[in-house]
């Protein structure tokens, strides 16, 4: 009785931990759609509002608060403070940001890629580098995606199979 | 007469409060070196990327020394770098490009506080029209003032009944005071003036460049009276019929009409029964007078009153208020 317990026990944790890290990979594609959807608010303001720079990153920030969405709230600190450049401001907040969040190396690069441009053209040009950064993103987000999925699945039997071939072992 | 600034502040205050947010970190506190005297008597700045920073005040050319305060020469100016230039420019549109393009197609941008910043560089032209400018290389920060009382002198001539003005135009060169007088022309007949027998009116300000009003987030940051109602950042023409028909204003004050569309609109609101005053560029009468676009409002014998400027005893002397009815001159500056 007790070792069929202690079996159930050994089971149950090992699923837990391969369900665990199943979860961290879909950390990645849940960050980037937070992304894609504050461009599509900075979107919003800049074609239709105008709105300044700083205040339409922190609407964008607001709409849908995340670790991926940190990157419009620092660079709108950014600017009102000690980085006029918005371009600048945008860079250091992505490098700051992306340290401790669960992005990729391309979904970085597509940002700063966005930023270069980003305050310092007229409506129409900076919609189209918007629009671009967004389809980057989407593409990166679709393979993070199907990343996640196959990697989540894996780990999930892998940790209830392991878990099951430790109870049998030991039983 | 001019050395005031914002309701009554001094302009060395409102340089540094205003203007100076504007520029580069270095350059700011370069200017701030300079004696305050000089800076309560500044009228432009000028920035132009890779020569030294100019100040203009009174008539006088001061160079700003990169040590900071007062250059001797041109050599020791404060010189303007590449990257110092994009900054001052982000600083000036709010980090934003975008939301100041259509100002920055025409060459300026209106810093809060309503001072005008006119811009050149490279511009990019697509179908013969100027889409942007690229390569920004030069600002003229023009300090704006507001000067209660500036209108004294004309309001008597101006005052057609208890609840009219004529309708006048201002005529004058650049840099003479025409937007000061204009400003205080719209405060004066929006409170009135008891002595004059004047009531107060319901003033409609249309301020397309934001120098008048010097509206920040809609709110007039200049005093321009108690009835008055601004229309802030619409074009002229478009403005004018606005204000005409939802506000029904007894006076419509406008700044500098010139095209085509203006042209129309004025005489619209005429004859809807506005009284309208506007101010135009040009030396004199006959300058304006000769434009394409403003002749018909001239044939047409539409204004009432022409009132010229000059800066022949600093920006703001009074030349002439003449009567274009009856051809008489009012006031001219000889026989004061």
């Amino acid at each position: 009785m007790v070792k069929l317990l202690g079996a159930a026990l050994v089971v149950g944790s090992a699923t837990l931990i391969g369900n665990t890290v199943a979860r961290n990979y879909s950390e990645r594609p849940r960050q980037l759609a937070e992304i894609a959807s504050a461009l599509a608010v900075l979107e919003t303001e800049i074609s239709y509002a105008r709105t300044p720079l700083a205040d339409a990153l922190v609407r964008a920030y607001g709409t849908r608060r995340g670790v991926g969405t940190r990157i419009f709230r620092l660079a709108a600190d950014l600017i009102r403070s000690s980085e006029p450049l918005p371009s600048e401001a945008w860079q250091t907040a992505v490098h700051r940001v992306y340290a401790w969040s669960a992005l990729a190396p391309e979904d970085r690069d597509a940002l700063l890629a966005f930023g270069e441009t980003l305050g310092a053209c007229g409506a129409e040009d900076q919609l189209r580098h918007l629009a671009l950064a967004r389809e980057r993103l989407r593409a990166n987000e679709v393979r993070a995606r199907d990343e996640a999925e196959r990697m989540a699945r894996m780990w999930r039997y892998l940790g209830v199979t392991v878990g099951a071939m430790v109870a049998l072992l030991l039983y | 007469m001019l050395s005031e600034g914002r309701r009554g502040r001094p302009i060395n205050e409102v340089i540094v409060d205003e203007i100076l947010p504007c520029l580069p970190a270095k350059l700011r506190s370069a200017i701030q070196m300079l004696p305050a005297e000089l800076l309560a008597s500044t009228h432009e700045i000028r920035l132009r990327r890779g020569r030294p920073v100019m100040l203009v005040a009174g008539d006088d050319e001061v160079f700003v020394s990169s040590r900071g305060g007062v250059a001797p020469g041109p050599d020791e100016g404060y010189i303007l770098s590449d990257q110092e230039t994009l900054v001052a420019l982000q600083l000036m549109v709010g980090s934003s490009v975008y939301s100041y393009e259509d100002e920055i197609r025409q060459g300026y941008v209106t810093l809060r506080g309503g001072h005008r910043v006119g811009i050149v560089g490279r511009a990019v032209v697509h179908d013969g029209i100027v889409k942007v400018i690229k390569d920004v290389s030069g600002f003229c920060i023009r300090i704006s003032r507001e000067v209660l009382g500036a209108a004294d002198l004309v309001m008597p001539y101006l005052i057609k009944s208890r609840n009219r003005l004529f309708h006048t135009l201002i005529v004058s060169p650049p840099r003479c005071g025409k937007t000061t007088l204009l400003r205080d022309i719209a405060r004066q007949a929006s409170e009135g003036i008891p002595s004059l027998g004047l009531a107060g009116l319901r003033v409609g300000i249309v301020d397309e460049r934001s120098e008048i009003a010097a509206c920040y987030g809609g709110v007039p940051q200049n005093t321009v009276g108690l009835r008055t109602d601004v229309l802030d950042a619409c074009p002229k023409a478009a403005g004018l019929i606005m204000l005409v028909r939802s506000m029904s204003p007894d006076l419509v004050v406008t700044d500098e009409i010139g095209r085509e569309e203006d042209a129309v609109a004025v005489r619209e609101a005429m004859n809807a029964g506005v009284s309208i005053v506007a101010t135009a560029h040009g030396e004199a009468l006959e300058d304006v007078a000769r434009r394409p676009a403003l002749r018909c409002l001239f044939e047409a014998q539409m204004f009432e009153r022409v009132v010229t400027l000059s800066s022949a005893h600093g920006p703001g002397t009074l030349e002439t208020v003449l009567d274009l009815r009856s051809g008489k001159t009012l006031v001219a500056r000889s026989s004061r």
